[in-house]
């Protein structure tokens, strides 16, 4: 049992090597700047201002970033990150290579978890980074719009951050069919009814029941909503997804090997 | 000493048993040549062997130690190529050994070893979406030789080889055989493949192993025929069967019947020149190890 702690940092090298580059990699890191820099073009450009004089600019901008990613963009992006994630394994036929190293399996089910997840993390981080920046650049090129009073970018943070823990448990379930299954389409179908469906029954009360609304939720609560939820939506997310990611393992080990 | 055994291994998809109470026994330092024709069940038996697929029934037993006791130490004293060699196709060959190399902690001089075993160092830095089949399998083999093992656990790796492709790689696991011991268990549709290659053979037909021994074994279980050539094989094939001889093989001009002495050679003339049937030419064979195959697999 002791050898299996020293596999750990083995496996994750090799995962970090095996996804420069890729398009997963270039997936979590150009996603951001697609959505941020939309935005910015809108408040630079738009000739009748984009914040009205009772707002704050770091607010209203933060929120625009915010609502299409967590309502659409950001389930769209995991669930095809996932599939980019696994095609690399599954296209190049590398189960049945890599499930008879001495590396136990567990440990390199572990490392795809760990870089999974600090791809989400990394391109959360990214998107915090380009909010905060376009928005000093906003201060400068048009300074009628108020960046700089400098006040909202900590409630902007907040918003991303509660948001994105509370899409643990999506990661996990889109993770699972994508580690699953060898084809793309269950995933991407699963991935899109996911959100369509949580889109739909958002404003129900029982709604929280179904992980893909955690971040939503958890966005609402971030705003200063969500008072009479029965669980916290980042509690709930993170309980179902931790379940998620052991069951996935245990379903799909043996299963990946087939074909 | 065996490097592998198994005992009564059984495995089914759904109720189709691809793998029926196969007992094999590979003994160190040999070259166990696993044969079967298409569908036969080796893919599936050698992923019972590495623990890819859970047997039904059976034990199997690596390196004397049973393979659930700890597969990761019997992994890391084997090099597998299943089938297609698993390759990361964007990344290049040496990229791809890279990772192997280091999920086995082999040191890094180990992949120029390699690539000069397998005759690759000068394709090393090309992307593997660029190779070929035959350049695909050998980077396959110095993947599943990285960890310099006990036990190469082969599967059909000149699949889709030409001649010389085929030659090499045959060339190469002799010397790697014979010049580091390296135990080879290598499964194969081609008889004649393995008569070059194997010491000991194994021959599985729909799920069951029908024979194993040494090469010389298989080939002492062989026997004589003559081979008849005539003007109408039919004719001569009725006036053969009413003297008691079984004809293995009849087409057109020619006849194949198993005789047991030289004795058996003359009647099995004189039946068929009292019939008034021509006999071109008459001549004894040993059986060869395709027949020897048709016979068990019938
Ligand atoms: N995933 C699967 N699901 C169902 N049946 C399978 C599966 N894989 C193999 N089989 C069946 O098991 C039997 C043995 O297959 P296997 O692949 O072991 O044969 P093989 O000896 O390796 O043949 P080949 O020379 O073609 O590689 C075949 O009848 C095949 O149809
Ligand atoms: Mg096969």
């Amino acid at each position: 049992m002791s050898a299996l702690s020293f596999q750990l940092p083995r496996a994750l090298s090799v995962e970090v090597r095996k996804y420069r580059r890729t398009l997963a990699f270039w997936l979590a890191l150009l996603s951001p700047l697609f959505l941020v820099l939309l935005n910015f073009m809108i408040y630079w450009l738009r000739e009748t201002p984009m914040v009205t004089p009772e707002e704050n600019a770091w607010e209203s901008y933060g929120t625009m970033n915010i609502n299409p990613s967590v309502f659409l963009l950001f389930p769209m992006f995991v669930t095809l990150l996932a599939v980019f994630f696994f095609q690399i394994e599954h296209q190049n036929h590398s189960w049945k290579h890599l499930w008879v190293l001495p590396v136990a399996r567990s440990q390199q089910y572990l490392a795809k978890v760990i870089i999974l997840l600090t791809l989400v993390a990394s391109s959360l981080v990214l998107f915090t980074l380009l909010i905060w920046g376009t928005g000093n650049l906003l201060s400068v090129l048009r300074p009628e719009l108020g960046f700089q009073e400098d006040t909202g970018m900590l409630a902007v943070g907040k918003m991303i951050l509660w948001s994105g823990a509370a899409s643990f448990a999506l990661v996990a379930f889109q993770f699972w069919f994508s580690f699953r299954w060898r084809s793309i389409l269950l995933p991407l179908a699963l991935g899109f009814a996911g959100l369509v469906s949580a889109n739909i029954i958002i404003s129900w009360e029982h709604s929280i029941w179904h992980p893909y609304t955690a971040p939503m939720l958890a966005l609402a609560t971030a705003q200063g909503g969500g008072e009479n939820l029965p669980i916290s939506p980042i509690v709930y997310s993170l309980t179902v997804g931790i379940g998620i990611f052991v069951l996935a393992y245990f379903e799909g080990k043996n299963r990946i090997l087939r074909g | 000493m065996y490097s592998l055994s198994t005992s009564q291994l059984t495995f089914a998809f759904g109720d189709h048993r691809a793998g029926d109470g196969v007992s094999l026994s590979v003994p160190e330092g040999g070259i166990y040549g696993f044969l079967g024709p298409n569908g036969a069940g080796k893919t599936t038996t050698i992923r019972l062997l590495l623990g890819l697929l859970p047997p039904q029934s059976g034990h199997i037993s690596l390196f004397g130690q049973p393979l659930q006791a700890d597969p990761l130490a019997a992994y890391g004293r084997i090099g597998a190529l299943i089938e297609m060699p698993s390759l990361y196709n964007p990344l290049s060959g040496r990229a791809n050994l890279e990772i192997t190399r280091r999920l086995y902690g082999a040191p890094r001089s180990r992949i120029d070893q390699v690539l000069a075993l397998v005759d690759m160092a000068h394709a090393a830095d090309k992307r593997v979406k660029q190779y070929s089949l035959g350049m695909k399998q050998r980077l396959g083999l110095a993947n599943a030789l990285l960890n310099d093992p006990d036990m190469l656990i082969l599967d059909e790796p000149t699949n889709g080889l030409d001649p010389s492709g085929i030659r090499d790689i045959r060339d190469l696991l002799i010397r790697i055989n014979r010049e580091e011991g390296k135990t080879i268990f290598i499964s194969s549709h081609l008889l004649a493949e393995m008569n070059k290659l194997a010491t000991h053979v194994g021959i599985i037909n729909q799920g069951r192993l029908i024979f194993e021994g040494t090469l010389d074994q298989l080939h002492s279980q062989s026997g004589n025929h003559v081979l008849i050539e005539t003007e109408n094989a039919t004719e001569a094939k009725l006036a053969l069967e009413q003297h008691a001889f079984t004809v293995s093989h009849c087409n057109g001009h020619h006849l194949h019947v198993p005789v047991e002495n030289k004795d058996q050679v003359a009647h099995v003339n004189q039946a068929l020149v009292t019939k008034g049937l021509p006999v071109y030419s008459l001549r004894m064979q040993q059986d060869d190890l395709e027949d020897v195959f048709l016979s068990l697999t019938q």
